[in-house]
């Protein structure tokens, strides 16, 4: 085994055991539950969490799909009209700096269902940030290549999908993978702020649920959820960026 | 050589939006399967010349007509000096890329790209991405892309400025043995007298400020000429000839 995988095993080793002794330290208070308890309550609660992570995933896999495939869209508009541009710019670059906390309420001045409330805040959570990253990437394209494509008379259509999309992978995977890592919080926010209407709990619920009953080993276990579903995404985004781009992207071969 | 020309280029001038003029009152007749070779100082407008002919660059005032007139893209191929191949196909798809851009389907232009992969021997990589090639293959990928069209002008802009001596050497030699099979006319903008002399019935030596003929160098020697013709005198003669043109041109900027 070469020092690639050990090095993470021993970092993990180290936080695990720096996290038990916190725990220990702490007993009496019962705010920091150790990696042994959390384990527990995951365990031991592991129908209701899976059950909460099953309501939120379908929303926010859907919401996240929408922001991605939008989000490419405008940005292919923005490029394409200057004055389109002109007038939104700004505000992308406003709205994908605003804490996604700032959107939640809009779950609540909805009330159509939670399903509709997690998929749009965690659309609007994702959005932004691939049009503000997809947008100039779009119009970054070699200009030699763009020439080579004028030459050959290629279309409109043909210009994006068989030249700029493309040519823009790298820096597009890079944003999706990054709203990847916004959709479960995204989620997870909405649903605790509107998840009362629901008649499953969501994750947010179910960690409102937690927090009443001072469940605190329950909170970490759902917030370790939670933060492995981003793992899963973002992983799941990386691979198929690997795959995609291995052959041409001089980063994808680690020798950039 | 019929008396048509392939190419008329008719008092073409090129301005940019600030005034300043690139090309002035500029005229050449260029015979079909003629090569003709501009060479001159930088700014002369070398590139300017390939760019409006290929309908890259709009025309200030002027006119080029080519033989039997139609579409200047079908007629033409650019190759540019960066080789412009898409990272993201392999050697195949790269060379197919015209002709799936006029709209045809792999099934039917793959006989064609075997062709051309093989006139310029590179079968054996026809499955490798542009980051998998030398330079010297990726400016025969390009070379194979540009004649895929069986354009009747081939346009070179500097395509083997990327390339050390020898590999420069034997693409010339290539270039000559490809002409012999394929016949077409070819504009070639280059920085090598040699190269020029090597491969053109005609080397057009360019002034600069604004870019104009300074004089036209005749090359007797008849093709196809094999790289062993650089040994002789006739060679190194011409060589000096436009080398003294060049001088000539620099010493008159100077003056000016």
């Amino acid at each position: 085994m070469n020092l690639k995988f050990i090095l993470p095993i021993i970092v993990a080793v180290i936080f695990f055991g720096v996290w038990g002794c916190l725990a220990f330290i702490n007993t009496d208070l019962n705010v920091l539950p150790g990696p042994i308890a959390t384990w527990k309550a995951l365990w031991a609660d592991r129908g209701a969490l899976f059950a909460a992570l099953g309501v939120d995933t379908a929303a926010m896999l859907l919401g996240f799909f929408l922001a991605v495939t939008l989000g490419v869209l405008t940005s292919i508009a923005l490029m394409t009209y200057q004055g389109l541009r002109l007038a939104f710019a700004p505000w992308v670059t406003i709205l994908r700096m605003a804490p996604i906390i700032t959107l939640a309420p809009i779950a609540i001045i909805a009330p159509v269902s939670s399903f509709v409330s997690v998929l749009i805040v965690t659309m609007l959570a994702c959005f932004f940030p691939v049009v503000y990253v997809a947008t100039p990437a779009l119009m970054a394209t070699d200009k030699p290549l763009l020439d080579l494509f004028t030459t050959y008379r290629a279309s409109y259509w043909q210009e994006i999908t068989m030249l700029r999309l493309p040519h823009a992978l790298p820096q597009l995977l890079t944003a999706i993978k990054r709203a990847a890592i916004y959709a479960p919080m995204a989620a997870i926010v909405t649903d605790y702020l509107a998840g009362l209407m629901m008649k499953k709990p969501g994750l947010g619920q179910l960690l409102g649920q937690y927090i009443d009953a001072q469940n605190y080993a329950g909170v970490t276990a759902l917030c370790i959820l939670a933060a492995l579903t981003g793992v899963v995404m973002a992983g799941t985004v990386h691979a198929i960026s690997y795959w995609t781009l291995m052959h041409w992207h001089d980063n994808e071969h680690g020798h950039a | 050589m019929t008396t048509e020309p392939q190419l008329r280029i008719e008092g073409v001038s090129k301005r940019y939006a600030n005034g300043k003029a690139v090309l002035e009152n500029f005229s050449l007749d260029i015979q079909n399967e003629e090569f003709v070779a501009f060479i001159g100082p930088r700014g002369c407008g070398k590139s300017t010349i390939l760019r409006l002919i290929a309908g890259l660059t709009p025309i200030t005032s002027g006119q080029i007509q080519h033989a039997g007139g139609g579409d200047i893209n079908q007629r033409t191929s650019y190759i540019f000096q960066e080789s412009a191949l898409l990272p993201w196909r392999n050697v195949e798809s790269n060379v197919g890329l015209p002709l799936r851009l006029r709209g045809l389907k792999a099934a039917a232009i793959s006989e064609r790209i075997r062709d051309v992969l093989k006139l310029w021997d590179i079968n054996h990589v026809s499955n490798r991405f542009p980051l998998q090639l030398t330079p010297g293959m990726k400016v025969r990928t390009s070379l194979a892309r540009g004649l895929i069209t069986q354009p009747r002008t081939l346009l070179l802009d500097e395509p083997f400025a990327a390339l050390d001596a020898i590999a420069r050497n034997k693409l010339s030699a290539d270039l000559m043995k490809v002409r012999q099979k394929r016949h077409f006319t070819a504009c070639l903008v280059t920085h090598s007298a040699a190269e020029a002399v090597f491969l053109a019935n005609r080397v057009v030596v360019l002034a600069a400020n604004p870019g104009r003929i300074a004089e036209i160098i005749d090359v007797p020697e008849s093709y196809p000429r094999k790289l062993e013709w650089r040994e002789t005198d006739a060679f190194q003669e011409a060589v000096n000839q436009v080398r003294n043109a060049l001088s000539r041109v620099q010493e008159d900027a100077k003056k000016a």
